[in-house]
């Protein structure tokens, strides 16, 4: 029946194979997490790599204001997590927010952001983007003044159009970096935690739709007793 | 030659310059990703500066009804309220966690770094490929196993337990020898033949070299500490041991919510931050160029 197996933390531990997985993946909360965070990984990650791109491109260039262009990109990394999921929370209040007040303006229908399933996954996403952009996109400025500038210039004096020097010139001289950012955000974002709890108040989202791994995690081990200590750790491996 | 140069800039003058026709797309757009990304901060900052009665209105507003209401009672009211969070205090702990942190870790990692670098030892490759290792491991995985390690130390609730544990990170450790590869051996080979004993030719030749790695790695650092919230929330639970992050959720009550109060916490907090990037972006992205991401 896969009966958690108890270890108090003080005593010898005992070796009892693979039980605590088993159990683990029989649990129906983990099984929630597991599905909320992949839902919140293939959402996130994808839009947390592209995006910053972009600007990163754009501020590379010898522009007037250069310099407050990417504050405002990086800005919002310096805000802590709580301070960003109090200030969301409220953009995405239906009555007192912003978002809804301005979808309203242009004719689109507000919603209950964070207390409807469905979309609440979808708002912490983009809260998250909007957050964690300035981190990626200061790795892209940093890749991006790798390329050697003779090399545009080459392919400029062949006639390459912006496309063709964004694909054979840009995009392969990123791949360092592309490598690393899509790793690190990808590893990052299964860790989403801060955000959510301040954003759900700590109740896991509507239907529990937005209970990520590492809440779970970190609930099993603070408040409920020791006997969950082996499990939720082999949970947290993930 | 006068009358060369004349003429080129005659037939070249135009009214628009096509450096300007190129650049004007680019910066409208860069302008208006910078406003929907700043927009969120200005916000925060607007609301920060009004009195709380007017913060949450019924349709939300920018403005408050009158100019004049402007107002930095906010500011003072974090500092000076009681409400069982001492902010003042956890904006101390928060730099003395931060500070005493990262210059331990930029100590440790140097000292590591330059001993993976410079000198042999049987394991040394080994020990460098673990240690990269452990970078992929997320930091979550180790909250329970820290926390048991904190417990029995009987660090809980203090402020070692916020400083300690972040110090075992492989990341600096990376950064840093891969920068002092990069630094000519030939230099300290001279130190040598002069005398110099390793530990002098760290500190006199190699770090003074490593100014941008190092500020890179600190800056990182920093940010880490200062807005670390996972661990402290897990590891703090009464209010004289409490960091910025974990002391600003405290504003928000469960039937109501201080926003104004809340939105300038939140600012002060990230000045410091923000400041230091301000300071060090170009620093930054020209160390990170000198560790070669390439490859």
């Amino acid at each position: 029946m896969g009966q958690p197996d108890g270890w108090d933390l003080l005593t010898e531990p005992r070796f009892v194979g693979l039980n605590n997985y088993t159990a683990l993946f029989r649990d129906s909360l983990f099984q929630t997490s597991l599905r909320n965070t992949f839902l919140f990984v293939i959402m996130d990650a994808p839009l947390a790599v592209i995006i910053p791109l972009g600007p990163a491109m754009l501020v590379n260039e010898q522009l007037p204001g250069r310099t407050l262009f990417r504050s405002a990109f990086v800005t919002p990394l310096m805000i802590s997590a709580s301070s960003v999921g109090v200030l969301w929370q409220w953009f995405y209040n239906p009555a007192f927010g912003i978002i809804n007040f301005y979808a309203q303006i242009v004719g689109l229908p507000g919603q209950h952001w964070l207390s409807e399933a469905g979309w609440a996954t979808f708002a912490i996403v983009i809260t998250t983007v909007w957050w964690t952009s300035g981190f990626n996109m200061v790795l892209y400025l940093a890749g991006l003044q790798n390329i050697p500038e003779h090399l545009y210039d080459a392919a400029k004096v062949d006639g390459a159009g912006a496309l063709a020097l964004f694909r054979n010139i840009t995009l392969p001289g990123l791949r360092p970096t592309l490598l690393f950012v899509t790793v690190t955000t990808i590893i990052g974002t299964f860790r989403v935690f801060a955000q959510i709890i301040v954003m759900t108040n700590n109740s896991g989202g509507p239907f529990d739709s937005t209970r990520s791994l590492v809440m779970t995690c970190t609930r099993r081990a603070f408040t409920s007793s020791a006997r969950a200590a082996p499990r939720l750790w082999r949970g947290c491996c993930s | 030659m006068a009358s060369a140069s004349m003429t080129a800039t005659w037939s070249n003058r135009s009214l628009v310059s096509p450096k300007l026709v190129r650049l004007a797309p680019r910066f409208l757009i860069a302008l208006l990703l910078a406003v929907l990304w700043a927009t969120p901060v200005l916000w925060m900052v607007m609301t920060s500066l009004k009195p709380e009665n007017q913060i949450v209105t019924l349709p939300p507003r920018w403005l408050p009804d009158h100019l004049s209401d402007f107002t930095l009672d906010n500011y003072i009211k974090i500092f000076t309220v009681p409400r069982g969070v001492d902010l003042i205090r956890s904006f101390l702990n928060s730099l003395l966690v931060a500070g005493t942190g990262t210059t331990l870790v930029v100590a440790v990692d140097a000292l590591a770094a330059y001993a993976l670098a410079r000198l042999r030892f049987p394991g040394r490759d080994a020990l460098f490929l673990i240690i990269v290792l452990s970078l992929i491991v997320p930091h979550e995985i180790l909250l329970i196993p820290n926390y048991i390690t904190v417990w029995r130390l009987d660090w809980l609730n203090s402020l070692t337990a916020l400083i300690v544990p972040p110090v075992a990170s492989g990341f600096g450790v990376f950064l840093l020898r891969q920068f002092f590869l990069s630094i000519p051996s030939e230099l300290e080979d001279a130190a040598r033949i002069d005398g110099c004993g390793r530990f002098r030719i760290l500190w006199a030749i190699v770090l003074p070299l490593s100014g941008g790695a190092i500020a890179t790695l600190a800056i990182f650092t920093f940010l880490y500490y200062w807005n670390d919230f996972t661990w402290s929330y897990i590891i703090v639970n009464s209010a004289d041991v409490m960091t910025l992050p974990v002391a600003l959720i405290q504003f928000r009550g469960d039937y109501f919510s201080e926003y104004g109060q809340l939105m300038s916490g939140a600012f002060v907090s990230a000045l410091p931050a923000i400041l230091i990037f301000l300071v060090a972006q170009r620093l930054i992205i020209r160390s990170i160029t000198l560790t070669g991401l390439k490859g």
